[in-house]
């Protein structure tokens, strides 16, 4: 049933988590691109969590799905409930503004508070106790996997990778079962209540099409996200994940080979008891990283530290080079078209 | 049927649901004009079917210095979802006029003309029963606001409330060190620091577009250390967190200096050129020693420096350089006085060693900080060596004591050399660079020629000042002629305005208003007075009472023509234009409610959505916003661009621009005067004013009106007065969006960047110190650190020190700290349903987990927030990165998100430094946006409890 | 079974016209787990009890012009928000179609679909689960709660002949959905009046 278009290249996105701050531009450039129709006020395609933390939705670690690594069959996952998502609440505008209360209503989500719960509901609370504690920022969004155990758990087909290695859905043919859902180890699949459809990020397809860059990756103020085809050795992204080994995917143990990768986050020193620094002991402890990025990540880390020295002391590093990324467009791949200049009046036809 | 072709045929039709969605009709260029500094990021506003569907950021800019990355692709998530605030459920579409008592939320929808007509009808009747300054505004800094407003207003004779005095983003410590509280080094800058201290600046929060500059100067080899009571979101991306005492910090940053001087790592030279500290103090009165010592008569401000083996030479005051002359910094030297008496003299900097060393090793700061001596030192060592640069907000200076953490940053880096190139420096904000926005609605009409005559009268004033003193640099003599505006702006007399060139023909209206620093307001008429009188609240340290030196500056002239409103002429009529009084006032409507809102007989609201001040005002009157009308963003030197925002789509509802609104009011205001017989009216400096000629003055004879003519015109005349490329014009910026400037202009805070433009380079301020020796515009023309002014004496301030922050609010266990929120500009993107989505979507205060736990307050919990001033509820937010102590309230709520729509300023008790009402000394005197007293409430003192609803 | 000639609101469920039509009980049973369509789905639902609905009780009635089928059926438990109560009327669309699987890959069903909150839909199933969407083509349904028991109406327009009928239904509550359904465990002949 499933209709797999012939691959010609594998589009992977590569998050520096030393460059992201949490601001939600990609959230709220996907969005206000994506998301504002009927069913959708509470989906994030895109959306960034402080960790440690439950995010979103909230508790998605513990949800299960992705592949067994034993036997390679799929993990049964829970299917994040409208409340574990939360989000898209209702506002009492009229109420506060034009309503006359004189201050008896002010503005607030509407609902039962209890329980109540958002995309960024625990933003910078983190974890460990002050002065050590610590966290970091996460963005996710699809990671239009390889193997998408999304895609083999469809009844009805809806999924199925472009030859850019997307994971796409028809949306004329989901039957809105969430098996996709309880499926995903990442939880990234929203459900469309009015239109009883899965939805989840289409990799700005459109946009990639005309050379575009993604808008979460165009649109980051942080220059924190690389896209480009891992398959092509010159491409900054198969450098940073292929070659140097920086950047791995998150919870790769499930399986499902997500083609979106993080340069794993560097933390301030913690302190002793006197309050003197401690230089051997990262803020971050280095066991809660790998269980996020796998047991790479110490060499990451150790590969990022090592070249920070050496500039430090006056050396150049190919590697920080790239991940600074001096010319912006360097971040956006192949698609450096400036999307102004495109005649869109009619779908770019 | 195939199976696989009938799916691939319906796929083709989904994707092509997506294709369809990407679509628009038109493109513009777009920025966010409303206070959001920085900013200035240019985006793309895409139109369909005539109303702006969404913006992306431009990502247009070229990369100014090889080898330092661009400045793509400015932006944030508040930017790229502004069209949502556009047309919004929170959009202000249609004027109403308040019908209940004021705050009750009900309104009627008026028309335009209805709106006008009464509006004009109280403005006229404050002016005949208080002349034109009871008629007053604050106001918000967006360029689109202020020049109509302020335009409005020179035009009307009244009073403006100097808004950087209200906001306080003034950073009084630099100021007192530099003359200016204005350097601001260019983002890009940034890459090139070695060490970056994030000290009172929360980037990663506040500097969204800028901040990758950090992480990639971290990349480039710089070492990003985050000083704050808290582990703060800038702890991130950080090498060192320095967790700090609340309040503390002018005790660390002096131990740091203590360390540098003690272990020989200054930079001597730079010391002796670049400050006063090789200026010599007399023992006996701890005064300088002056001129009119040595000689019996002279300049008072002619200092002097000890050159060994030679003597007192007099300081040069016209240039900085010593030329290879060694002067001391150390020792004690006798000097002959001109009464032939004879006195000890010691340069400053003996007297500071001899201070630090008593008070501020590493070892006894740790006491106040709770930062560890070790830390201390390895920090010290790394900014005496290493291009070091202090990423400070506006957020020391909102402390009461801010102006002495300031001051010791600022000491910092004078003993490590650490400004004038680049990646080093200090920074808070300035504007400036596009004069022509000022030059096009103040010269006498339209057209090259006139300002021609702005610009030759504006050079002739400057050339005039200088010829009185030629070691003046021409920043200190557009201070000093802005300086006297002030003083005489009640009395005329004054040496007239620098941007209304010419003498005023016979049937042209007067072209001024008044600006007085709010502090005034607060006291006289907003009940301020018993605040600031309170023991405990203020500095305890002080031998007298607040209203004691309060009389004495007043006494001593120090703010003539500036110290109104005084109790008898209370303000009649509040227009905000942009402006929230009510969120912005530490105090809010606790304290203005029952004292400043009775005396005003009308308040207007001029915004694109109902403030929190709007829901309190008479009326509240749609203003077009930035994608409806042509705007500029505010300049910064962050940036040295000017950004266009053109006019992408039609104004919602009735909205209208602040021109067309202003010039209707004054319209009604000559219809209604006619209709009531009257013809003119007496300002405050007893010129006659005439209501008919107001429309016309206002306008311009209409050309104020034509958005695009008054567009054009503004950049040309900033091509004419040099900061723009010759030949920029409004066609040229609707074709690239942004132009990079080429020279600063005339305003104070451009011109305090003291650097040339280098098109090829990256701006850092005080490049004309470092190389050229150029003088600073402070009393002593070096960076002060010694101010041997007589109330800073009294208070032991003459140099930079540490006191305790005082227990404002009272005495209760918990500081209450802020900071601008990650979620909003101020209180504009608040009501925002996209931003909303991206938090809790309510507010709360941040508070440590062990601090709730002992209240029985769980994550989530309603609690209130008290002190001896008010209270107010909210949620709390438990992490245990807060310090132990600390309750944080991120600024930017607005007050009708909270019950009873009272936010966190409620508690704060809105206490001002007297300090800021010192004067008559150099620098120590009163200009727009810069030395005046400004209100404080970091650390406000305060406690929680759970809150049943 | 016959479908009674009936006169009346038939797309109502609770229309006295339904006194007058033959009810009879159809046992129901769940789709086998070997049978779903995909692995994730059997291994996540091997060790969980679906297709708990026993039987439903279909009355079919015609006004002349188009079939009306009415099901009846206990209620479970309260449904979590996240899946519905749904029914459906399974026809043959050609060949000899399994109706225990709802149809499978080459003789595929006809569904005449009404979930709780959402309109009826005219499916083609091949398999448990595995449907398309088609053009409504005068599909209708109306369902009430009432008593603890759903009864829904579904109806289209009338065959040409008598055909056989199977019936579909599903516990929201119990998150069943697509092929994790109680079925018919055999077709059940209507006979046209």
């Amino acid at each position: 049933m499933t209709t797999t278009e012939a691959k010609t290249r594998q589009l992977a996105w590569v998050y520096d988590l030393n460059k992201c701050i949490g601001c939600q531009t990609c959230s709220v450039a996907c969005k206000v691109l994506w998301t504002r129709d009927e069913g959708e006020k509470h989906q994030w395609w895109m959306s960034v969590n402080t960790m440690p933390g439950l995010g979103t939705p909230k508790g998605w670690e513990d949800m299960g799905g992705g592949f067994d690594p034993e036997t390679g069959k799929p993990r049964p996952g829970h299917q994040p409930t409208r409340g574990e998502f939360g989000g898209g609440f209702d506002y009492n505008y009229q109420e506060v503004f034009y309503g006359g209360t004189a201050g008896k209503a002010h503005l607030e989500p509407q609902g039962p508070r209890e329980g109540r719960w958002a995309m960024n509901w625990d933003e910078d609370q983190g974890a460990g106790e002050w002065p050590n504690s610590y966290y970091f920022y996460l963005p996710r969004q699809c990671n239009h996997c390889s193997n998408p155990v999304c895609m083999s758990a469809c009844a009805t087909g809806a999924l199925s990778r472009t030859n850019d290695g997307l994971v796409l859905r028809d949306e004329e043919v989901c039957m809105g079962d969430r098996f996709c859902m309880e499926a995903c180890p990442y939880k990234k699949i929203y459900f469309n209540y009015d239109r009883h459809v899965a939805q989840q990020c289409i990799g700005c397809f459109p946009r990639i099409e005309a050379g575009v860059a993604p808008a979460c990756v165009r649109q980051c103020p942080g220059r924190a996200v690389f896209i480009g085809d891992l398959e092509d050795e010159e491409s900054s992204v198969h450098k940073l994940v292929k070659t140097w080994k920086v950047a791995m995917p998150l919870k790769a143990e499930a399986g499902t080979g997500p083609n979106v990768y993080y340069v794993p986050p560097l933390s301030p020193h913690r302190l002793n008891d006197d309050m003197s620094i401690d230089t051997e002991t990262p803020r971050i402890p280095p066991e809660y990283l790998e269980s996020l990025f796998g047991p790479g990540v110490h060499g990451a880390l150790n590969v990022l530290k090592g070249e920070m020295e050496t500039v430090r002391a006056g050396g150049a590093s190919e590697i920080l080079t790239t991940l600074i990324a001096y010319k912006w467009q360097e971040l956006l791949g192949p698609f450096t078209v400036d999307p102004a200049t495109l005649d869109r009046s009619n779908g770019g036809a | 049927m195939d199976g696989t072709a009938v799916q691939d045929r319906i796929y083709t039709s989904a994707r092509d649901l997506y294709r369809t969605k990407w679509e628009w009709d038109a493109v513009y260029w777009g920025t966010h004009c409303v206070d959001c500094y920085p900013g200035n990021c240019p985006m793309r506003v895409y139109v369909r079917d005539g109303l702006v569907w969404r913006e992306e950021q431009s990502g247009t800019f070229q990369t100014v210095e090889p080898g330092v990355p661009d400045f793509n692709p400015m932006g944030c998530q508040k930017g790229a979802s502004w069209s949502q605030s556009l047309y919004g459920p929170d959009r202000l579409l249609y004027p109403l006029k308040r019908v209940g008592e004021r705050g009750s939320g009900k309104w009627n929808r008026v028309n335009w003309d209805e709106a006008l007509s009464d509006i004009a009808d109280k403005m006229i009747d404050a002016i005949e029963a208080g002349g034109p300054q009871s008629i007053a505004h604050e106001g918000t800094p967006e360029m689109a606001t202020v020049i109509p407003t302020n335009k409005f207003f020179s035009v009307l004779g009244g009073n403006g409330l100097d808004l950087n005095g209200s906001i306080n983003d003034f950073s009084i410590g630099l100021y007192e060190t530099f003359g200016r509280f204005s350097p601001v080094s260019s983002a890009d800058d940034w890459f090139h620091s070695e060490v970056v201290l994030i000290w009172h600046m929360n980037p990663i929060y506040t500097r969204i577009p800028f901040y990758h500059f950090i992480a990639e100067a971290r990349y480039n080899g710089a070492e990003v250390i985050n000083i704050s009571p808290d582990v703060n979101p800038s702890h991130v991306h950080a090498d060192m967190q320095v967790p700090i005492n609340g309040g503390s910090d002018a005790a660390f940053g002096l131990s740091l200096v203590q360390v540098i001087l003690e272990e020989g790592l200054a930079n001597w030279k730079f010391i002796r050129e670049q400050t006063d500290l090789g200026f010599l103090v007399r023992t006996d009165t701890g005064r300088y020693l002056r001129q009119a010592d040595v000689e019996g008569s002279g300049p008072e401000d002619q200092l002097y420096q000890w050159v060994p083996g030679k003597g007192a030479r007099k300081a040069d005051r016209g240039n900085i350089f010593l030329n290879g002359v060694e002067i001391a910094l150390e020792g004690t030297y006798r000097v002959e006085l001109a009464d032939g008496s004879s006195v000890d003299v010691r340069p400053a900097c003996d007297i500071l060693r001899e201070r630090l060393d008593a008070r501020f090793t590493p070892e006894l700061q740790q006491a106040i900080t709770g930062v560890h001596p070790e830390t201390v030192r390895a920090i010290a060592r790394k900014c005496a060596t290493k291009r070091t640069n202090i990423m400070l907000g506006y957020n020391a200076c909102k402390f009461y004591h801010g102006d002495l953490m300031e001051r010791a940053q600022a000491l910092l880096l004078a003993v490590t050399g650490n400004w004038g190139k680049k990646g080093t420096g200090v920074r808070c904000w300035a504007s400036g660079m596009h004069d022509g926005a000022f030059i096009a609605v103040n010269k006498p009409g339209p057209g090259a020629a006139n300002t021609e005559t702005v610009l030759s009268g504006r050079d002739a004033a400057i050339a005039m000042m200088k010829a009185s003193d030629p070691t003046m640099t021409t920043e200190i003599a557009v201070k000093k002629l802005g300086q006297l505006s002030m003083k005489f702006q009640r009395s005329g007399g004054g040496p007239g305005s620098m941007s209304s060139g010419g003498e005023r023909g016979a049937d042209e209206a007067p072209n001024d208003s008044l600006s007085t620093p709010p502090a005034f307001w607060w006291y006289w008429q907003a009940g301020y007075r018993e605040r600031w009188n309170t023991p405990g609240w203020g500095d305890e340290s002080l031998p007298r009472t607040f209203d004691e030196y309060f009389n004495e500056a007043l006494d001593k002239g120090w703010w003539q023509g500036m110290d109104f409103p005084r109790p008898e002429e209370p303000p009649r009529v509040l227009i905000e234009c942009g402006g929230n009084m009510l969120r912005r006032t530490r105090g809010g409507k606790t304290a203005l409610l029952p004292t400043l809102w009775p005396k005003l007989d009308l308040i207007v609201s001029i915004d694109f959505r109902i403030s929190q001040t709007g829901l309190y005002s008479d009326y509240v009157l749609p203003a077009a916003q930035h994608y409806e009308k042509i705007g500029f963003h505010i300049p910064t030197p962050h940036l040295m661009n000017l950004t266009f925002s053109d006019r992408a789509a039609k104004p919602a509802g009735e909205a209208r621009n602040e021109w067309q609104i202003y010039h209707a009011l004054f319209e009604k205001m000559a219809e209604r005067a006619r209709e009531r017989g009257l013809t003119h009216y007496t300002d405050a400096t007893g010129q006659e004013r005439t209501f008919a000629a107001l429309p016309k003055a206002y306008s311009m004879n209409g050309f104020l009106l034509d958005e695009e003519r008054l567009a054009d015109e503004q950049i040309r005349d900033s091509a004419l007065a040099g900061t723009l490329p010759m030949g920029t014009s409004l066609r040229t910026l609707r074709d690239k969006g942004h132009v990079r400037f080429i020279d600063w202009g005339l305003s104070p805070m451009a011109l305090a960047q003291a650097s040339p433009i280098k098109p090829n380079e990256t701006h850092v301020p005080f490049r004309d110190h470092t190389e050229r020796g150029m003088p600073f515009p402070t009393y002593s023309r070096r960076a002060q650190f010694y101010i041997d002014h007589e109330w800073f004496l009294e208070a032991g301030e003459e140099l930079p020190t540490y006191k305790p922050n005082p227990d404002m609010g009272g005495d209760y266990p918990l500081g209450m700290t802020s900071g601008h929120n990650r979620w909003s500009i101020h209180a504009m993107n608040q009501a925002n349903w996209v931003i909303l989505g991206t938090h809790r979507g309510e507010p709360d205060v941040v508070v440590n987990s062990d601090d709730a736990a002992a209240r029985g307050v769980k994550d989530g919990d309603r609690v209130r927030v008290f002190n001896d001033v008010s209270s107010f509820v909210t949620r709390a937010r438990v992490a245990p990165n807060v310090k132990p102590g600390q309750l944080i309230s991120y600024n930017g709520w607005a007050g009708f998100q909270y019950p009873e729509w009272s936010g966190a300023n409620e508690i704060e008790p809105g206490m001002v430094k007297w300090i800021g009402f010192a004067g008559g000394y150099g620098h120590l005197n009163h200009l727009g946006a810069e030395w005046q007293p400004v209100p404080a409430e970091r650390w406000t003192r305060c406690d929680f409890a759970r809150e049943e609803r | 079974m016959k479908v009674a000639r009936l006169n009346g609101e038939l797309a109502d469920p609770a229309a006295p016209a339904w006194g007058g039509a033959e009810a009879v009980s159809i046992t129901l049973g769940p789709v086998p787990i070997g049978a779903q369509p995909t692995a994730y789905i059997r291994e996540a639902w091997a060790g969980r009890s679906y297709g708990t609905t026993g039987a439903a009780t279909l009355a079919a009635a015609s006004d002349g012009e188009r079939l009306y089928l009415r099901l009846e059926w206990p209620d479970g438990a309260t449904p979590n928000g996240e899946f519905q109560d749904a029914v459906a009327a399974m026809f043959p669309a050609g060949g000899d179609a399994p109706v225990a699987t709802m149809g499978d890959h080459d003789r595929p069903v006809e569904l005449w679909f009404w979930e709780n909150g959402r309109g009826p839909l005219r499916l083609t199933s091949r398999g448990p689960g595995v449907v398309r969407k088609e053009a409504a083509d005068g599909v209708a349904a109306r369902g009430d709660l009432a008593g603890g028991r759903w009864s829904v109406v579904l109806s289209g327009p009338k065959p040409a002949a008598g055909k056989p009928v199977g019936v579909a239904v599903w516990d929201g509550s119990n998150d069943e959905r697509a092929g994790l359904a109680a079925v018919s465990q055999e077709w059940l002949q209507l006979e046209l009046a």
